[in-house]
C-alpha cells in the first residue's frame, strides 16, 4: 500500500483518539474566548432588552440529556437574562418527560445566582457569624456549600416552603437564633421568588393541547407547576392586576428544541395568537430554521453551541458556551484536516494509478 | 361498518378542523378548541400512556421469557422502570441520610439524584459519540469527487470555520495585514459573514423550496385520507 493510499484511508480510530485529544485538551487549558455575537441571536437579545419589566418569558424545554451540551448552557442564559431584567420566567416541558430535570435544573441555577447577587452582604455576614461557622464545622460543609444551604433556608422563609425548611431545620434554627432570617425581609422585593417573579410547570403531556390551552387560559391548563401545588396559589396566576393569564401577558416563547417542536409554537403561538416566537435549536437542525427567521416568524435564532456562547457574550456571563468553543474550534480544524489528507491522498493516488 | 364509522369521523373532523384557523367565534374556541383538542386529547393521552406501559412490560417480559438475543438488556429496562416509578410514586417523602429525600421527584430526592448521576450522563455520553462519527465520515466522504462534491465540501469548510471563534481570528489577522488599503481582499477570509449569507440566502431559499414541496404533499396526502382514497392507515389488507 503506498502512501496516498494510506492518507485516504486512515484507519478511524486514530481519528477518534486525535479528535478525544483535541476536543479534551481544551478543556483542560481553560483557554479565554471571544465570539461576536450573529445577528440572529442579538435580535432576541434586544427584544428582551427593550421589555417592560413584569412581562412574561415562556421557555419551553424540548429537549432531553443527549442535547444538553448545546440547549443547557442556552437555557440557563435566557433564564439568567430575563431574572435580571425583572421579566417572570416561565417553564415548561412539552416533548420530552426527561427535560422536567433539565428544565428546572436551568432556571433554579439562575435563580440561586440572582439570588446570591442581590443577598451577597447578607450571606457575607451571615458566613461569619460565630453560630454559623460552628454548624458548617460539625456537618463539615465548605464556604459554597454553606451560603448555598443559608440561601435556601432564607428564600425558604419568604416561600413560606415547609419542606426546605424541614429538610434543613438545624440551620433554620441556628439562622433564627443569630438573627439573621429575620433580615431576609427587608430584601423581599428585590429576590426572586417562586410563583412572583418564576415559576416551573414541569413536563406536561399533550404538545399541540397544551400550546393551544395556553392561549386562551394558562392556569386552567396546566393546573399545577412542578412540584404540584395548585398555579392559583402563585401571585403570577390570581393576582388582579398582574396576572399571566395567557400568551397576551408572555413577551416572548422560546422553544428550545432538538426536534420538530418549533412548528407547532409557529402554528399556533405565532400564527394563531400572534404573539413572537424564538428558538434556540442544536447546530444539525438550524439550518432548518433560517426561512422562519426571514419571514420574521421567529424573532431570534441560537444555533447550537455556538448560540449559546454569543448569548453568554451578550449578557456577559460566561458560561458553558463559551468555554466549549474552544473544544469546538480544535474539533472543526481537525476535520479540516483530515478533510484536506483525504482530498491530497484521493487526487495523489488518482494521478498514480490508484483507484 | 368497521372502516365506514372511521372514514366517516375523519372526513368530518377534517373538514372541521380545516376551517378552524378562519374561525375566532366562541364555540369554535370553547368547544373545538378547548373541550375537544384540549381537555379530551389529555384523557386520551392517559389511556395512551397505559397502553405504552403495558406494551412495553409485556414486550420485554416476551423477550426474557424466551430468552431473545440480548434478552439481558430487557430486565435492565424493566427494573429500571419499576425502581423510577416505586421511588418518585410510591415512596414516601422521608429524609435519606444528608439533605436527601427518598421519595417525590424534588430536587435533592433519590430519583432527581438517579436522573442527574446516571441517566444525564449517560444519554449525553452516547450523543456526544456522534462527534466521533461525523469526522471519520466526513474525512471519507467529503471528496472532491466533481463540481457538485467541490461546492460540498467547500461550503462545508467555509461554514464549519465560520462557525468558530477561529474564523474571527483569522479575518482580524488578515484584516490587519490589509491595512487601509483600498482594496479589500481580507473580506475573502471573512468566515462569519460568508457563512452568515449561506444561512441566510441560499440555505433559506432551498429549505422554503423544501417546505413548500412537503406542505404539499401533505395536503395532497391529507385529502386523500379524508376523502377515502387512501385507506393504508386503517389496516387490513383490502
Amino acid at each position: 500500500m503506498n502512501f496516498f493510499k494510506w492518507l485516504s484511508n486512515i484507519d478511524r480510530r486514530w481519528i477518534y483518539l486525535l479528535m478525544a485529544v483535541v476536543i479534551s485538551i481544551p478543556i483542560f487549558i481553560r483557554a479565554p474566548v471571544k465570539v461576536k455575537p450573529s445577528p440572529d441571536v442579538t435580535m432576541l437579545y434586544d427584544y428582551l432588552e427593550n421589555q417592560e419589566e413584569g412581562m412574561g418569558v415562556l421557555l419551553s424545554f424540548d429537549y432531553s440529556p443527549d442535547s444538553l451540551a448545546e440547549l443547557q448552557p442556552m437555557a440557563k442564559a435566557l433564564s439568567y437574562h430575563a431574572l435580571s431584567k425583572n421579566l417572570r420566567l416561565m417553564g415548561i416541558a412539552l416533548s420530552w418527560p426527561s427535560a422536567a430535570g433539565l428544565g428546572i435544573e436551568a432556571i433554579k441555577s439562575q435563580v440561586d445566582i440572582i439570588n446570591s447577587e442581590v443577598l451577597k452582604d447578607l450571606l457575607d455576614s451571615a458566613e461569619q457569624n460565630e453560630e454559623v461557622k460552628t454548624y458548617a464545622a460539625e456537618k463539615k460543609l465548605a464556604s459554597e456549600g454553606l451560603r448555598k444551604e443559608i440561601l435556601y433556608v432564607l428564600i425558604a422563609k419568604l416561600e413560606k416552603d415547609k419542606e426546605i425548611e424541614e429538610r434543613y431545620s438545624e440551620l433554620k434554627g441556628v439562622l433564627e437564633k443569630a438573627r439573621i432570617s429575620s433580615e431576609i425581609v427587608t430584601y423581599e422585593k428585590e429576590v426572586r421568588l417562586i410563583g412572583r417573579d418564576w415559576c416551573y410547570f414541569g413536563y406536561k403531556p399533550g404538545y399541540t393541547q397544551m400550546i393551544l390551552g395556553m392561549g386562551t387560559d394558562i392556569a386552567t391548563t396546566l393546573s399545577t407547576d412542578y412540584k404540584g401545588t395548585s398555579l392559583l396559589k402563585y401571585e403570577m396566576f390570581n393576582s388582579p392586576t398582574e396576572k399571566m393569564k395567557n400568551y397576551d401577558n408572555i413577551a416572548v416563547c422560546i422553544d428550545l428544541a432538538a426536534g420538530g417542536s418549533l412548528g407547532s409554537w409557529l402554528a399556533f403561538v405565532n400564527t394563531k395568537f400572534g404573539r413572537p416566537v424564538a428558538t434556540g435549536v442544536t447546530a444539525v437542525m438550524a439550518a432548518d430554521y433560517y426561512p422562519y427567521l426571514q419571514s420574521k416568524q421567529i424573532i431570534g435564532l441560537l444555533n447550537g453551541m455556538r448560540g449559546a456562547a454569543d448569548y453568554e457574550t451578550l449578557i456577559g456571563k460566561p458560561g458553558r458556551g463559551l468555554s466549549g468553543m474552544s473544544s469546538q474550534s480544535a474539533a472543526h480544524i481537525l476535520i479540516i484536516i483530515f478533510i484536506i489528507l483525504g482530498n491530497i491522498g484521493y487526487f495523489l493516488g488518482k494521478k498514480g494509478g490508484e483507484k | 361498518m368497521k372502516r365506514s364509522v372511521p372514514l366517516a369521523i375523519v372526513l368530518v373532523t377534517g373538514i372541521i378542523y380545516f376551517f378552524v384557523p378562519f374561525m375566532t367565534n366562541r364555540f369554535t374556541m370553547d368547544f373545538l378548541y378547548q373541550t375537544i383538542l384540549v381537555d379530551w386529547m389529555k384523557i386520551m393521552g392517559v389511556f395512551a400512556i397505559v397502553m405504552s406501559i403495558t406494551s412495553l412490560v409485556r414486550r420485554n417480559v416476551y423477550k426474557i421469557q424466551r430468552k431473545v438475543g440480548d434478552y439481558q438488556y430487557s430486565w435492565v429496562e424493566l427494573i429500571g422502570m419499576a425502581f423510577m416509578i416505586t421511588v418518585s410514586i410510591f415512596l414516601p417523602q422521608t429524609p435519606l441520610g444528608k439533605n436527601m429525600l427518598l421519595g417525590g421527584i424534588r430536587e435533592g430526592s433519590v430519583y432527581d439524584w438517579v436522573f442527574s448521576n446516571i441517566q444525564v450522563p449517560m444519554q449525553a455520553t452516547m450523543f456526544s459519540l456522534l462527534a466521533f462519527y461525523i469526522a471519520s465520515a466526513a474525512y471519507r466522504s467529503f471528496r472532491a469527487r466533481n463540481a457538485e462534491a467541490t461546492l460540498l465540501l467547500i461550503t462545508a469548510g467555509i461554514v464549519m470555520i465560520g462557525r468558530v471563534p477561529l474564523g474571527e481570528d483569522i479575518y482580524n489577522f488578515m484584516k490587519g495585514l490589509n491595512g487601509d488599503a483600498s482594496f479589500r481582499w481580507s473580506e475573502i477570509f471573512n468566515f462569519q459573514g460568508i457563512t452568515q449569507f449561506i444561512l441566510d440566502i441560499p440555505n433559506a431559499a432551498t429549505k422554503r423550496a423544501i417546505g413548500f414541496g412537503v406542505v404539499m404533499g401533505m395536503i395532497a396526502t391529507s385529502l386523500k385520507i379524508m376523502f377515502g382514497i387512501e385507506k393504508s392507515w386503517l389496516g387490513g389488507t383490502e
